[in-house]
């Protein structure tokens, strides 16, 4: 059987969505930008480039449009290389990535690139809401349009999860986030992304704007001077007495990230060395109110599909929409924390929804080489209720 | 009627309820910053006044505003400087009626302010527009945000595109301004401000959403901004600044009005730092100093009220055109019948061309041509206060047609001659009247070409030059005055980018890639078109009389003179020509032809690259221009750069081959003639003033500034 080996990886850094760097940047520049600089990192001549799939949470406006396809004609690849955009909300970018294996193992294929772009800032305010929900879904199925945070906070009440572990949990993220910056650790991930962002001026009741140039070279979402104390102060963003607060929920952010898949034996015939190979992906659906803990319903079914336990995975990264149901699934499938999201996630780095699992996989491959780890795992849970588990082998 | 003098820059009036602020910074009443400033006081202290209902902006001195300050643009503004966005956003904040009360120009900022208006009200002889465009830049002042706002984007994309002015009645039906009328705008527009107080006090622009054009939904948005990108040169190509305009255009449609003043207000500041721009506003500058003559006394300029012109060939018949249709009569001298017919031809194809195309009416188009004379003697010249020879390129032959003129034409009359390469000196010596003998090279077509060539001999006196000055400034050319020596200027120049170009050849590369590169990089035409337009037999005649300076290699323009490849006349030259198309076809003929040739002086093929073909071209003209300045032939860099964009099609948005050597760096473009120099021969002599400059880290400009203040 045809095997799909991920040759090369390129991302953006993650910008805070609406004040950052990103914040006026549209899904094309950024998807172009890691998709040419993902190609020019494997060595590869842009035409051989079979497909380009761009996974998307919010596949409209500045991210719509056929991202994929865009894509692949702003990062100046010639006209014959096709695109396709992929939607799965926050699992976008891994199943564009699983989607791309699938084209290398099935179709033949012989190099794709895939990821996911996402722009929070340009896209999420402007959303079209005209026929947004549906008559009889909302009558049967009214969660499945249920904000994320309400779905936390369920998740909370439902299995007593206090506020302390939450904020515990979320100051770990952000000293580990802060920890790995330091030591570089995402450096060999990020193309940094020269741009355009738009501030607020605001004087006597009135609002202008100016427009800077900047060049994000790391991600600006973190912050590593995050205290317990600090954390306990903040409120519930629904309601006060909510245990859900901004600091214990993943960033609103932009960015893009994209891999470049390519038959292993092929890059093997040009001397390239893997960061590691696709092994396999499960998607599971599950209660949409309580969304978040879907990766409790994916995890055992992909280990067993592939016979492993969760002793034999040796690196975890979990998407962290929120704290609480990062630490249900964790502490449910009794994964061990020094395994499991070591450089922090979505909470302290930012949760650029499409982006996230994309950025994910590049990072536990990477991570993944450095402590010689054999497999590891990618999972999120999904809005609409759902849980995605992917597989990788660290080459 | 109260009056506060507030400053000299501005007069603000009470009139009852409005307040009638009068801007008066002549010539242009450009909006400096110290202007700002001061409106910036008005607009507050009408703001503050309960008893004020409107506020009226107009112009003294027959002028609204020319806009900005160009000088404003090329130093840092300090903090508390005030510019006209400043003035524009208090109007946008204004609870006042304002209106716009338009006589004579508003063009640039001076429109802005205008659009920042809830109306606007112009006399009929007023003309308005947003002219950025052609210095390289965009309208900086909200102009790009709030036109598409009024009059759909597709009309202001055209508008702005091509920065031309537009007369009042037309600005009306574009509907830019609401009212046109015949006088005493401001009194109009005090009444508009009263008629409209009861229903519509305030109409900003900003508060209305941008459309397409009438009729055209906003899912055509895509369609008609790509269109627009499509139909303007490409960025490289001189397009620069046209892209971002568009940018910015669509940007008023999918940006908030806020938002789309911080995109247009960065665009700006990107233009205006770019090289384009830079050398865009060099040109602007460049030109204004050319009628500035370093060293020349002041003196009365003549007036030329009537001319002669020897000789009705081509160059003849098109300089007796351009005297037509500047209003002064001109009698062509023309033995031969046949060449006056066609002559007359030519004259009146020229003229019924323009009645087409609507430039001017049939009965302006046949007073014109009725003032063009044809006569068969020279002693129809004698009246003529100037008259210029247009004979064959031979130095026995003008000498002869002088010492005629020199006992036909009135004392007073001037002489003067359209050579383009000979010696002025030595013509004027056949005369006796020395001072009053000039050269006027005009280029060919002289009714279109914009560029003249005026020639100062030995003893061409103050007052001749001074008159061939304003002649050319009546004529509406752009005049250059170049001292007497071989080629003046513009071909001195040119016979080294063309001996580098017939080198390029002699080495391998073809004609037409050596003329694509040259298209690329600008160009209007590539050396061998151009060699073809103008005749390979007149550069073998010119390379017959002064072969040495052309850095001859091989004996390949021998070769296709012998061949009659003379260009288009014969159906090939440098390339092959269909019978009736100007079209050049390239020829693998002529490679044989260089390569046979080049074999023969023993010079070898080689890879050259793309770049090599402009360095060798680019930098021959540079090298050559420092040695025109350094020997006073030339009197400034600029004119340099005029010269060549206006007579050889120069890319303006390279600024010239000067501006453009000071882009690339006099000291690369120094190591690179000095590269050449070890690599080629002597012909590649650096020259002293460009070593001398590259060498102390100065630029052309730099040189140019310096000079200026000793002259």
């Amino acid at each position: 059987m045809r095997e799909a080996a991920i040759v090369s990886v390129a991302r953006t850094p993650i910008g805070r969505a609406f004040r950052g760097a990103f914040n006026q940047t549209h899904g094309a520049t950024m998807a172009g930008h890691v998709v040419k600089n993902a190609a020019e990192r494997a060595n590869l001549d842009p035409a051989e480039v079979e497909d380009v799939i761009m996974g998307v949470g919010l596949p409209e406006g500045a991210t719509g449009h056929n991202l994929g396809r865009n894509a692949a004609l702003r990062a100046g690849f010639p006209v014959r290389v096709p695109g396709t955009t992929i939607n799965r909300y926050c699992a976008s970018g891994l199943q564009a990535i699983s989607v791309g294996a699938q084209r290398v193992i099935v179709d033949g294929a012989n190099v794709v690139i895939a990821g996911g772009c996402e722009s929070v800032s340009m896209v999420q305010n402007e959303m079209n809401l005209k026929g947004f929900t549906e008559e009889w879904l909302l009558r049967h199925q009214p969660d499945v349009f249920m904000p994320m945070l309400q779905t936390a906070d369920t998740v909370a009440k439902h299995y007593k999860i206090s506020r302390e572990t939450q904020d515990e949990y979320a100051l770990q993220s952000q000293q580990r986030t802060a920890a790995a910056q330091a030591a570089g650790k995402f450096d060999a991930e990020i193309v940094p992304l020269e741009t355009w962002k738009y501030t607020e001026i605001k004087h006597n009741g009135t609002v202008d704007y100016s427009e800077q140039q900047v060049f994000l070279q790391k991600d600006e979402g973190n912050r590593p001077d995050t205290t317990l104390e600090g954390l306990a102060q903040l409120k519930g963003v629904l309601d006060p007495k909510s245990t859900i607060t901004a600091g214990n929920s993943s960033q609103l952010s932009d960015g893009a990230a994209a891999v470049v898949v390519m038959d292993s034996k092929l890059a093997e015939k040009r001397g390239l060395n893997p960061l590691g190979f696709y092994r396999g992906m499960v998607v599971v659906g599950c209660d949409p109110g309580e969304m978040g803990i879907g990766p409790v319903f994916a995890i055992p079914e992909l280990l067993k599909r592939h016979d492993l336990t969760i002793d034999d995975i040796d690196l975890w990264e979990l998407n962290e929409a929120f704290a609480v149901q990062t630490i249900y699934c964790r502490d449910k499938l009794g994964i061990p924390n020094e395994k499991f999201n070591v450089d922090g996630g979505a909470i302290s780095i930012g949760h650029p929804y499409g982006v996230s699992g994309a950025r994910m996989v590049m990072h536990a491959l990477i991570e993944g080489k450095r402590r010689k780890a054999k497999h590891v795992v990618v999972t999120m849970c999904i809005g609409g209720g759902m849980g995605a588990a992917g597989l990788f082998e660290v080459a | 009627m109260a009056q506060s003098n507030a400053s000299a820059l501005i007069s603000v009036q009470t009139r009852d309820d409005a307040s009638v602020v009068t801007l008066n910074n002549p010539p242009m009443n450009a909006l400096s910053f110290a202007v700002s400033a001061e409106l910036l006081n008005a607009i507050e202290a009408a703001e503050a006044d309960p008893a004020l209902k409107a506020v009226i902006f107009t112009g003294a001195g027959s002028n609204f505003s020319a806009g900005a300050d160009i000088n404003d643009f090329n130093r840092e503004p300090a903090p508390e400087d005030k510019n006209i966005r400043d003035v524009i956003a208090a109007i946008e904040h204004g609870k006042k009626t304002y209106v716009a009360a338009i006589d004579g120009v508003a063009l640039g900022g001076g429109l802005e302010l205008a659009l920042a208006c809830d109306y606007r009200v112009a006399s009929k002889t007023s003309k308005v527009g947003l002219p950025e465009i052609k210095l390289g830049l965009l309208p900086g002042a909200g102009g790009t945000q709030r036109l598409p706002r009024l009059i759909g984007a597709q009309a202001a994309l055209e508008v702005m595109l091509k920065g031309e002015s537009h007369p009042a009645q037309k600005a009306k039906e574009l509907g830019i301004l609401d009212e046109v009328v015949e006088s005493n705008v401001v009194e109009a527009a005090i009444a508009l401000a009263r008629k409209v107080a009861a229903s519509e006090p305030k109409r900003r622009i900003s508060e209305r959403k941008a459309t397409i054009a009438k009729g055209i939904g906003a899912f055509a948005l895509p369609f008609v901004v790509a269109q627009a990108h499509k139909m303007v040169p490409a960025e490289a190509k001189g397009g620069f600044a046209a892209h971002k305009l568009i940018d910015a255009v669509e940007a008023a449609i999918s940006l908030d009005f806020n938002r789309g003043i911080a995109r247009e207000a960065r665009l700006f500041e990107e233009l205006v730092r770019s090289a384009p721009s830079a050398a865009l506003r060099h040109i602007f500058f460049a030109e204004r100093e050319l009628s500035k003559i370093p060293g020349l006394p002041p003196t009365e300029p003549k007036d030329i009220k009537s001319a002669g012109v020897v000789g009705a060939g081509t160059m003849g018949t098109g300089i007796a055109i351009t005297f037509a249709q500047a209003g002064i009569p001109v009698i062509v001298v023309e033995p031969k019948e046949e060449q006056i017919e066609r002559a007359k031809t030519m004259v009146f194809g020229m003229f019924s061309h323009q009645v087409q195309k609507g430039r001017m009416t049939q009965e302006k188009a046949w007073e014109l041509a009725q003032s063009i004379e044809f006569e068969s003697e020279l002693t129809a010249l004698k009246d003529c206060d100037l008259v210029i020879e247009a004979v064959f390129e031979n130095m026995d032959v003008k000498k002869e047609v002088f010492t005629k003129l020199d006992a036909i034409v009135k004392p007073a009359g001037i002489l003067a001659s359209n050579t383009s390469t000979l010696d002025i000196d030595e013509m004027a010596a056949v005369t006796k009247r020395p001072a009053q003998f000039v050269g006027l090279h005009f280029f060919a077509p002289a009714n279109i070409m914009k560029l003249l060539e005026i020639v100062r001999g030995k003893d061409t006196s103050a007052q001749t030059l001074a008159t061939a000055v304003k002649l050319g400034k009546n004529l509406r050319k752009v005049a250059v005055v170049s001292a007497n020596a071989f080629g003046f200027i513009g071909n001195r120049m040119v016979f080294d980018y063309s001996r580098e170009a017939v080198h390029l050849a002699e080495e391998g590369v073809s004609p037409a890639r050596i003329d694509k590169v040259v298209k690329d990089f600008g160009m209007a035409m590539g050396p061998f078109a151009m060699f073809d337009l103008s005749g390979v037999d007149v550069f073998w005649h010119i390379q017959q009389g002064k072969p040495d300076s052309l850095g001859r290699r091989t004996n390949i323009i021998d070769r296709m003179y012998e061949l009659k490849r003379w260009g288009q006349k014969t159906g090939a030259g440098f390339y092959k020509y269909e019978k009736g198309n100007r079209e050049p076809i390239a020829d693998p003929e002529i490679e044989n032809l260089f390569a046979e040739e080049a074999a023969k002086a023993g010079i070898k093929p080689r890879a050259v690259t793309d770049e090599e073909i402009i360095a060798r071209l680019m930098f021959a003209l540079a090298n050559v221009g420092a040695d025109l300045l350094q020997d006073k032939i030339a009197y400034r860099p600029g004119d340099i750069d005029i010269v060549y964009i206006y007579g050889y099609g120069f890319p303006p948005h390279h600024g010239g081959p000067m501006w453009y050597a000071d882009e690339v760096g006099l000291a690369k473009v120094y190591a690179a003639v000095e590269t050449f120099k070890q690599q080629f021969g002597p012909h590649w002599e650096p020259s002293a003033l460009l070593a001398e400059l590259a060498k102390s880290g100065a630029t052309f400009a730099t040189y140019q500034k310096k000079e200026l203040v000793h002259a």
